[in-house]
């Protein structure tokens, strides 16, 4: 049984794509395998994030896209698997990154794939189709499989809620996102009555913390306060490296001298990532 | 690569070369944008933009005369936003303010075409 796991709030900016990556390389460096999959938008942030932008953004110009992320969606994947070979499928599917973790990337055709699914009438079929494709084909292959999802209510991110079921939130320290962590909370709960689903806030990460300062201490102690039992151990400093390492295509577990607030990042998601194993069970356990 | 798979009948016409085209049309905007953001940095072509619409005139006009109602709607412009700035805000800000958040919100294409247009912009720099 895989860990499966969505970050997810819906506002832009909090550090969705950086959460994922880093949470995903710091299971990788607790001996975990896994894979990232980026249903995040076809700005491709998280192949950026790994370096990988430029041979994808080829394999598209090449025509050698295919398939892709959007193809998982269609309801002809299964026949295309059938036809070909589950290996062959997976081995065009997903990106094998520098840092161990794989990678299945966004790609132009998921923006057409929310149109094609709000006509498929049956709800299981309209948003269990990545669920479907994950307990098919990844859940036995991986220890755990963390989507990243955009910040906004429509079809394909609840298809990755419905594959993943348990959700993390970055957060920063502000009233906007105190509210919006709020709502999903709320959100989830509807989840869980209207579709059946075993949905879960799990983890609440604040993200970008700058310790110390009057107004983070206090949102922390806000926080706490309100989301107790789904809070991460470990807040994740606000460092310039985090930004420099997505600048250079890497995470801050690949910076030779990483800075102090890189450093103290950098157990913060090992600590995050050990209690996300802890909580959701799962990961080759 | 692709070449080699047997496809579903119907599975690939809604990808590939549709998907191609539409992708090089994004290509070439996303590069006119470049160009034009280094045009606008080089000072050849203008920072201001100006449009005509009496109603907006009218109302951005009497913003100026009333500083609370000016200093609320920057302060909720700012919010959804995200912009987190408790300074003074003017009727340039919120303007400039609220077409961004209108091109996020409308056009999601232009504001990624654009946010995909400044990072090529840093890249031809270093």
């Amino acid at each position: 049984m895989a860990l499966k796991a969505a970050v997810f709030l819906d506002k832009g900016g909090t550090g969705k794509t950086t959460t994922t990556a880093h949470l995903g390389r710091a299971l990788t460096e607790l001996g975990h395998e896994g894979v990232l999959i980026d249903l995040a938008g076809k700005q491709s942030d998280l192949a950026k994030q790994f370096g990988m932008y430029e041979a994808q953004q080829q394999a598209i110009a090449d025509g050698e896209d295919f398939p892709n992320l959007s193809s998982v969606f269609d309801d002809d994947f299964d026949k295309l698997v059938q036809m070909n070979g589950v290996d062959a499928i997976l081995d065009r599917l997903i990106y094998e990154t520098d840092e161990g973790v794989d990678l299945i990337p966004a790609h132009p055709g998921l923006d057409s794939v929310d149109g094609e699914l709000n006509n498929v009438e049956d709800r299981t079929e309209r948003y269990g189709r990545l669920k479907k494709f994950v307990e098919t084909y990844l859940e036995d292959r991986y220890d755990f499989i963390l989507i990243d999802l955009p910040g906004l209510s429509r079809i394909v991110p609840y298809n990755g809620v419905w594959a993943a079921e348990n959700l993390i939130a970055p957060v920063e320290m502000g009233s906007y996102e105190f509210a919006q962590t709020k709502q999903l909370r709320d959100d989830v709960e509807k989840y869980r009555s209207n579709w059946g689903i075993d949905a879960e806030l799990s983890m609440v990460i604040p993200n970008k913390f700058e310790s110390g300062t009057n107004l983070a201490d206090d949102y922390m102690e806000r926080y706490t306060s309100e989301f107790n039992g789904a809070m991460s151990p470990d807040p994740i400093a606000k460092s310039q490296d985090i930004r420099n390492a997505t600048e250079a295509g890497m995470t801050i577990f690949e910076l030779e001298e990483p800075s102090t607030t890189a450093a103290r990042a950098r157990e913060a998601y090992l600590a995050n990532a050990r209690e996300l194993v802890e909580r959701l069970g799962g990961a080759g356990q | 690569m692709s070449d080699d798979l047997k496809i579903p009948e119907g599975m690939a016409d809604d990808r590939g070369s549709t998907l191609d085209e539409e992708a090089k049309a994004t290509d070439r905007f996303v590069d006119d944008l470049a160009a034009a953001l280094g045009a606008v940095e080089r000072g050849d072509v203008a920072k201001t933009v100006s449009f005509r619409d009496g109603r907006t005139a009218a109302l951005f006009n009497a913003l100026g005369e009333n500083d609370n109602e000016l200093q609320q709607a920057v302060e909720d412009a700012r919010a959804a936003a995200g912009v987190d700035d408790d300074s003074e805000g003017d009727r340039s800000e919120l303007l400039r303010l609220l077409v961004r958040l209108g091109l996020n919100e409308v056009t999601p294409r232009l504001a990624d075409a654009e946010k995909q247009a400044r990072m090529q912009r840093i890249e031809d720099d270093y």
